[in-house]
């Protein structure tokens, strides 16, 4: 008699617990290993502030992931209800020039993105696509900004953590 | 004595450094003003790659603290505008000037139940802003969509003699999907009136 509470309460827990589950937002999955660590290649041909030296620098945090990247970029992406989507906190008021950051993983590649509103109101975008190569990750700049066609560049990044 | 005689050439030496430091500290003076937009304009457009085109016609007007802009867009098909598949659409937009100069954002009506805040770009808010560079004043609008690919569309009005040359485009993930270009004649009305 005991013994079939204690199943049932079991069981109920179990129940209950996996009803939580359902109800709280899936937490996204944690970085792919190839993406974390330490990273740097150079940009042989600049778009906007990125040329020569370019240095990745990430590691887990939290369910997500934090980034710092050249030329002193940084930000902590934090998992979103779209388990293949990361976003870090505001920094502020876009209008005033604040940058946002957000990142997404698809087919193996880690894309990065940054926005902002420059100095003149005009868009600067940047996309960062990562995919993992021999010894490090292959990495496309693209560089959207307003008053010049989109421009891209490529790199090979070398692990230099191991 | 000696104080004095010191002091003015170097007070002097001091404002003409600052009479120098100007130009470069009003290098942006080139952006023309907003109210050399006001005005109507009309014209045709055409989206690249496509015989689809587009009748225009643009009017820009003050509002407090800013500018309202109607567009009027007569879709058709082919070179007469009077056939069954004939659409049309207007919308206007009304931006005012933010504390940042050259950046003017959306116009929002508060109720008194709601506190005016900004557009939360990575929660799904459209992000609309507009700006002058130069003679082009550019109207923008950008979407982060929940799968992490971000739309980017750009709306641009750049004056020219006859009146004013439009580009749209449409960017997903920072490639151009859709681009419209066409050309405005400042209407005579408008020029008599003002």
């Amino acid at each position: 008699m005991l013994h079939g509470k204690w199943i049932d309460f079991c069981a109920g827990t179990l129940v209950g617990a996996m009803l939580l589950m359902a109800a709280t937002p899936a937490a996204a999955d944690p970085l792919p290993a190839e993406f974390l660590g330490k990273f740097r290649g150079i940009v042989t041909s600049g778009v906007g502030e990125i040329e020569g030296d370019f240095n990745m620098v990430s590691s887990a945090k939290r369910g997500g992931f934090s980034m710092a990247w050249s030329p002193g970029k940084s930000a902590e992406f934090q998992p979103s209800k779209n388990r293949n989507v990361f976003k870090a906190p505001d920094r502020g008021r876009l209008f005033e020039g604040a940058p946002a950051f957000w990142s997404r993983l698809e087919d193996g590649k880690l894309i990065v993105y940054s926005m902002q509103i420059d100095a003149h109101g005009g868009y600067d975008i940047y996309t960062f696509i990562y995919t993992p190569a021999e010894g490090g990750l292959d990495m496309i700049i693209r560089h959207l900004r307003s008053g010049s066609g989109p421009m891209e560049s490529s790199a090979r990044l070398k692990r230099h953590d191991g | 004595m000696t104080v004095e005689r010191g002091f003015f050439p170097a007070f002097a030496a001091f404002l003409a450094i600052l009479l120098l430091m100007a130009p470069a500290a009003n290098a942006d003076d080139q952006d023309i003003p907003v109210e050399k937009f006001f005005g109507a304009y009309v014209g045709d457009a055409v989206i690249e790659g496509t015989m689809q085109f587009r009748d225009i016609i643009v009017s820009i007007e003050p509002i407090r603290n800013g500018f309202s802009v109607y567009t009027s867009t007569v879709i058709r098909t082919g070179p007469k505008r009077a056939t069954s598949d004939v659409k049309w659409r207007a919308e206007t937009q009304n931006f005012v000037q933010t504390d940042t100069p050259h950046v003017y954002e959306p116009l929002v009506r508060k109720s008194m139940f709601s506190e005016k805040r900004d557009p939360n770009l990575l929660a799904g808010d459209t992000l609309a802003w507009a700006s002058i560079r130069g003679r082009t004043l550019g109207i923008y609008a950008m979407n982060v969509l929940e799968d992490g690919h971000y739309e980017l569309r750009v709306f641009e009005r750049t004056l020219t003699d006859l009146g004013m040359d439009i580009s749209f485009v449409r960017y997903i993930d920072g490639v151009a999907t859709r681009e419209l270009n066409g050309n405005l004649a400042r209407t005579k009305g408008d020029v008599d009136e003002n």
